[in-house]
């Protein structure tokens, strides 16, 4: 049988690569490589259309001017198609700013937002105004792709940057679909290095179909308060965890790799991987 | 006040004579100073004959500012600098206060000091100082420095304020750098790399900065030295790489940087005893400050031939039959450039040591914007070492590199056993290190005397 090819989709690499992001992208593509699939990383930058054929989905975090730069750009020319795939189940992961731009929206809290902010009424009474009414020293006001019923809001000054190593332990939901695809001793747990001034909540609140990647057990996480870490939407990850999140998570990666369409069939007939160095690092991460 | 500044150095003048035996603790003092006598530094800011200068940037800092010392030395200007690379507030009031008597009294011509990135401002604001030199903004410790941008930000904030009798020089091959010679009352110069043979013209995936700071159009590049220094231009608006003040071309590479520098239609041919093209931007940078002071060539030339690589910047060892150079690596584009110099050598015996201590940056996640893939060809053996060899170990797996040829040892002195003993005889064993990490094997190199 003729094993097929991945196309794995890289948004805006030249804007949103911040933080080791290559890293993702490359470990995605090895670990085909190791189990005999080839893989080709497709670049997909300003004016560009994700293709339809798009297996995997990845874009990682930028700097305030550069998420400035590709969010109208990702609402004018990706929003639709990159809806399109999610729906039909297409695995994802965006990181840290691209999991704010994938959000409904980015806001900077005004001085009287701040006193009566609570975050389960905000998010859904919230309607983005004109833009420029609402420029603050932390950045505009962004309208995210709405891909994730979630959305972020910065507290200025007030509240201190969550930078730091991160450990969270797995949704039980997601724990159960890792021990299918990985194996059963999957790490119950994700560690990465967080480094974000928003703060992340579900606009409609948390249910079976959008909940949290994991419960905080070291750093801060979405918000820094409900001790929630990222989202996960159907076969979609957000999360604040890069390192790059997939170096010492090689669960996390194959649980991606196990979604996309042309692999979920056989998944079971490529062989395991050694995951050695990249469980021993983990290990020593939740120390 | 006087005598709250007297107390403060005499505090630290009694703290140095103590630590000084010990070596290190080269900041300590003037962390002392700064609590008993906050402006001491501003106390400071006039008693230069001739001035001061402030040397900054992501990568090339330390050298940049011991060759201009070197240079202004050897034409016969005493100078006060801050040799141990300790560069923020209290490293360079420990260097003021060595070098003053107990009364506050320096007799020195020029204080150069390279400065850290996020204490430029405040310097810039307290010293107003003769001459500010910007080598270069990569990313780096994003956990500590923030983003490059708004760095940028707060440097041009006090940039504007020198006045018209300070010079600000510019590397003009580096966009961000150059915009900050907008809108100055400073006179400014720019120096950069003209070599054509230098034919690159792609960027690598782990450039920084790669949009117009102007118009945030993608630049287009003529030529790529590295990272996202070239000569650029934006194709939108006018903003484009500036006329050079000084530029460097003709540049030969290997063993050593050898370069020819044009000021004023003059041209200088340089020896150098440093490698990597990097050398080629802090050695221009270091020319062009002479050239404005007046140097005399020969003095430039001569010094830049005699220099020898300071602190862990390609310092070189010997151990018995063996040698042991020392890479500082610290940042992706340091990094990468410092396995650029490796990959001409055969049979290459390497030590990583990655630590993540703060003044490392607590975030490794850099590595993966390092170019390790260059290795699997010729690679013959590394050892990884270090607070997060963990993760170098992950990463390199990645590189394709063969687990065979990697030894992972967290301990530092049986790291480098270990490599060393891997290493042959009359070869050199590459140690590249991120900041603590080199300090660590300099401390184990020199303290306890394997030498």
């Amino acid at each position: 049988m003729k094993k097929p090819r991945i196309k794995i989709i890289w948004l805006y690499p030249k804007l949103m690569s911040i933080y080791g992001d290559f890293g993702n992208v490359l470990i995605l593509k090895k670990r085909l490589e190791w189990r005999g699939v080839e893989a080709d990383i497709v670049p997909i930058g300003l004016g560009e259309k994700i293709p339809s054929d798009t297996d995997l989905l990845f874009m990682g975090g930028g700097q305030d001017r550069q998420q400035t730069m590709c969010v109208d750009d990702l609402v004018a020319t990706k929003k639709d198609s990159l809806c399109a795939l999610i729906e039909e189940n297409t695995p994802a992961l965006f990181v840290c700013g691209a999991y704010q731009l994938l959000g409904e929206f980015y806001h900077p809290l005004t001085e009287d937002e701040k006193k009566t902010f609570d975050p389960m009424i905000f998010g859904k009474n919230y309607h983005i105004k004109d833009t420029k009414e609402y420029v603050s020293k932390k950045g505009a006001q962004l309208t995210g792709a709405g891909v994730l019923k979630v959305y972020t809001v910065h507290f200025g000054e007030n509240k201190p940057r969550l930078i730091g190593n991160a450990a969270a332990e797995i949704h039980p939901l997601l724990l159960v679909e890792l021990k299918k695809v990985y194996n059963e001793v999957t790490p119950d747990t994700i560690v990465g290095f967080e480094n974000h001034g928003g703060r992340t909540f579900p606009t409609e609140g948390w249910s079976n179909s959008l909940y949290p990647l994991g419960t905080i057990i070291k750093g801060a996480g979405n918000n820094g308060d409900d001790k929630t870490e990222g989202v996960l939407y159907k076969n979609v990850i957000g999360t604040y965890f890069h390192g790059p999140l997939l170096a010492k998570n090689p669960h996390i990666a194959d649980f991606l790799l196990s979604r996309t369409e042309k692999l979920k069939d056989r998944w079971f007939t490529l062989s395991h991987l050694d995951d050695i160095p990249e469980l021993t690092a983990h290990e020593s991460a939740l120390r | 006040m006087y005598l709250r500044f007297i107390f403060s150095l005499l505090i630290a003048k009694i703290l140095t004579g103590f630590l000084s035996p010990r070596g290190g603790g080269s900041a300590l003092p003037g962390l002392v100073a700064l609590k008993i006598f906050p402006s001491i530094l501003i106390r400071y800011s006039n008693t230069f004959s001739q001035g001061i200068i402030l040397v900054s940037g992501t990568n090339g800092k330390t050298t940049t500012a011991t060759l201009i010392k070197t240079i202004l030395e050897n034409s016969g200007f005493i100078c006060v600098h801050n040799a141990t690379g300790s560069n923020l507030e209290r490293g360079i009031a420990s260097s003021l206060i060595g070098a003053s008597n107990i009364i506050g009294g320096l007799h020195a011509d020029w204080g150069v000091f390279e400065v850290d990135e996020a204490a430029l401002p405040r310097l810039i604001e307290v010293f107003t100082p003769k001459m500010v030199i910007l080598l270069d903004l990569f990313r780096d410790q994003l956990d500590r420095y923030g983003e490059i941008d708004s760095l940028a930000d707060n440097w041009k904030a006090s940039l504007k304020k020198l006045p018209s009798t300070s010079s600000v020089l510019l590397n003009a091959d580096d966009p961000v750098i150059c915009n900050l010679g907008l809108e100055l009352v400073a006179s400014v110069y720019y120096f950069g790399i003209n070599d054509l043979r230098l034919t690159d013209t792609t960027l690598s995936q782990s450039a920084d900065s790669i949009y117009c700071p102007v118009c945030r159009t993608e630049l287009q590049y003529k030529n790529v030295w590295y990272s996202h220094l070239g000569n650029w231009a934006c194709p939108k608006c006018t903003f484009k790489r500036p006329e050079l003040t000084l530029a460097v071309s003709k540049i030969r590479i290997k063993p050593t940087v050898a370069l020819s520098a044009t000021y004023n239609d003059k041209t200088y041919e340089i020896n150098t005893p440093l490698e990597g093209l990097y050398s080629a931007e802090n050695v221009a940078a270091a020319i062009l400050s002479s050239v404005l002071l007046k140097t005399p060539p020969d003095v430039i030339k001569k010094s830049i031939a005699r220099f020898k690589a300071v602190f862990g910047r390609h310092e070189l060892f010997t151990i018995g039959d063996k040698k042991i150079k020392i890479l500082l690596s610290k940042n992706p584009t340091g990094f990468t450039q410092s396995l650029i110099t490796l990959d001409g050598l055969p049979k290459k015996n390497i030590l990583f040591l990655l630590n993540d201590r703060v003044a490392d940056g607590t975030d490794v996640s850099w590595i993966y914007d390092v170019e390790f893939e260059r290795l699997h060809s010729h690679a013959k053996y590394m050892t990884v070492s270090g607070d997060r060899c963990l993760d170098l170990a992950v990463r390199l797996k990645y590189a394709d590199i063969p687990p065979d040829i990697i030894d992972v040892q967290p301990l530092l002195k049986k790291a480098f056993t270990s490599a060393l003993f891997h290493t042959s005889s009359n070869e050199t064993l590459y140690i590249l290190a991120t900041y603590t990490a080199m300090l660590d094997i300099r401390k184990l190199l020199i303290g306890n005397k394997l030498l």
